[in-house]
């Protein structure tokens, strides 16, 4: 007996493991072969006949995957060249730090405060685009931008008034300077990568598969 | 990239956004009745693989041409709807110019030539 939900379901996995992959995409295509198969069996057509041909017109998976692939490229290329700019900087800050602690002869309670400081202002840099999908999307463009200035803005203000009011009262400023050096980064990381997801559009989110769950 | 036995696959491949543009621009649609409608008003001449659509539909929603959003069957069940933005209205036209320009260098020509 012909099981016409088990048959789109394995439909479904054959394209998810021929390398179609993005959730999003496979219930388009499933939701096309699913109309397509009632239109057919609405004028009399059972359903395993109407399955065979859904599955006859749609096309062999591979062609579709290279069109699906051109279509992705430029996107992949730029978010493979965001990663290798993301690593060497990250690599970057992570070394500075590590030379910049180890010379100075910190406590081990100052180097806690120290390595922290540098392992939240990465998490925040690198995990961002995870708190996306969380924050609203504003409709138009002007307040977006300004939204997000603001956002920028309010980080390099709040780190100035920490350098400016908060710092003097510190004693041995000299031995913990880098720590509080790269604590006064913290905020200006978190409101600008507040900022840049704030100034994002639904098609920017979109562009980098960012969306917010349908 | 397409199956057409009646019409060239290059043409059909050229004229695959023109003709998506053309049906979003008399409103809101989704691919399954975009096909439909394109096979429907060709009688049939103009075919493409069903899936190959969605491809289409997504470069152009990346040009910034159309939008897509999700919404419900009348069973219930999720379809992806596209419409036209502002950007694909001007493309629109910009491709009826060229085409009708096409078409009337031609008929030009096939009129001098048969009659």
């Amino acid at each position: 007996m012909f099981d016409l939900e088990h048959a789109v379901s394995e439909w479904r996995r054959q394209w998810a493991g021929s390398g179609v992959k993005a959730s999003e995409i496979l219930d388009e295509l499933e939701s096309h072969l699913r109309e397509d198969i009632q239109q057919q069996m609405r004028s009399g057509v059972s359903p395993q006949q109407a399955f065979d041909a859904a599955l006859q017109r749609f096309g062999r998976y591979q062609a579709l995957k290279t069109e699906f692939k051109k279509v992705s490229g430029d996107t992949e290329v730029l978010g493979m060249l965001m990663v290798v700019i993301c690593t060497i900087l990250a690599g970057f800050i992570v070394w500075m730090s590590g030379y910049t602690f180890l010379q100075m002869e910190l406590s081990p309670s100052e180097q806690i405060i120290a390595y922290a400081a540098v392992a939240f202002t990465l998490l925040v840099a690198c995990g961002w685009r995870y708190a996306v999908p969380f924050l609203p999307v504003i409709a138009s463009r002007g307040k977006r931008m300004g939204a997000g200035l603001i956002c920028i803005v309010s980080g390099v203000v709040l780190s100035n008034l920490f350098c400016n009011f908060i710092l003097p009262h510190f004693e041995n400023r000299d031995q913990q300077l880098p720590a509080i050096g790269f604590w006064a980064v913290f905020p200006i990381a978190v409101f600008a990568c507040l900022g840049l997801a704030l100034m994002m559009s639904a098609d920017d989110r979109a562009h980098w598969k960012m969306r917010r769950s349908q | 990239m397409y199956s057409a036995s009646m019409i060239r696959k290059e043409l059909v491949a050229a004229s695959a956004e023109p003709l998506i543009l053309a049906l979003l621009s008399e409103g809101e649609s989704y691919g399954y009745a975009i096909l439909q409608e394109i096979k429907a008003r060709s009688q049939g001449q103009l075919q493409w693989t069903d899936g190959m659509l969605y491809p289409v539909l997504h470069r152009m929603e990346r040009k910034g041409w159309i939008k897509a959003r999700w919404g419900e069957s009348d069973t219930g069940r999720k379809r992806k709807y596209y419409s036209l933005k502002k950007n694909g209205q001007k493309a629109h036209e910009t491709h009826r110019d060229q085409w009708l320009k096409v078409h009337s260098v031609l008929a030009g020509l096939w009129k001098e030539k048969y009659v």
